[in-house]
């Protein structure tokens, strides 16, 4: 486990790896995180980004807002583990996955990844590793309150597929 | 050991945590069978074979062996993202 440079947001920066995890309840400055990342990665041939958000629609009813619970200590161990993991495998110059926790309104970030890779290809494919493991491997909750009631967001079908595969 | 719920399994017991002693070293699937024995809430909360299990913050299966120095934590499969 690496140090931990602020207890609330959770803040992680790897600078020997340069992989930075922010775990927060504040929004996402999307365009701020954007600039800076793409500044401080100016010789990078390609930036991938994945913004994942509340839907309006859930199979539940209208979504009022989502509330996202944490495993604090958990969740910033697994998802350093899977970004060092991306960063080997596809040679990646930078990473920054930034994740929401708390109350998410509709239409709201919940997560960011950003992804700095020499060429287009390796980006796309880490892109897609680091979402898809991190939906089966972060230790968050999704609970949806909507106008039929509050109901705790099920695994869905293609996740489980990827956790079997 | 320290014992910590999280999402439906947290809500459906009442608790977020919790402090048990054992007197020896024990399977997380014989920590199971004695919470469930604590009341109605906990079996239901624990009954499903969805129920994920992590031990000092690592996912770990229920043959794994816990002793009084752990933080052991319950919850369902994650949805995050």
């Amino acid at each position: 486990m690496l140090k931990t440079l602020t207890k609330l947001p959770f803040f992680h920066q790897l600078q020997e790896d340069k992989i930075k995890i922010l775990i927060q309840k504040e929004k996402i400055d999307i365009s701020e995180e954007f600039k800076v990342f793409s500044t401080s990665n100016k010789f990078a041939g390609s930036i991938n980004v994945f913004l994942g958000k509340v839907r309006k629609k859930s199979k539940y009813g209208s979504v009022k807002y989502i509330e996202i619970e944490n495993y604090e200590g958990m969740t910033d161990y697994q998802i350093e583990k899977i970004s060092k993991k991306a960063k080997k495998i596809w040679n990646l110059e930078d990473i920054l996955i930034i994740h929401r926790y708390g109350k998410i309104n509709v239409g709201e970030e919940i997560v960011l990844i950003l992804v700095a890779s020499e060429h287009r290809k390796e980006g796309l494919e880490a892109i897609k590793y680091l979402i898809n493991w991190l939906k089966i491997k972060a230790t968050f909750w999704k609970k949806e309150i909507t106008s039929n009631g509050d109901y705790w967001v099920d695994q869905s079908p293609e996740d489980l597929q990827i956790l079997k595969s | 050991m320290k014992v910590i719920y999280f999402a439906s399994v947290k809500q459906t017991i009442g608790i977020a945590e919790e402090s048990i002693e054992i007197k020896q070293q024990i399977s997380v699937n014989d920590l199971i069978k004695i919470l469930k024995k604590k009341n109605y809430q906990y079996n239901l909360a624990l009954n499903s074979s969805d129920i994920q299990c992590a031990v000092n913050c690592k996912f770990v299966n229920k043959k794994h062996i816990v002793k009084n120095t752990d933080e052991v934590a319950f919850f369902p499969p994650v949805t995050g993202g």
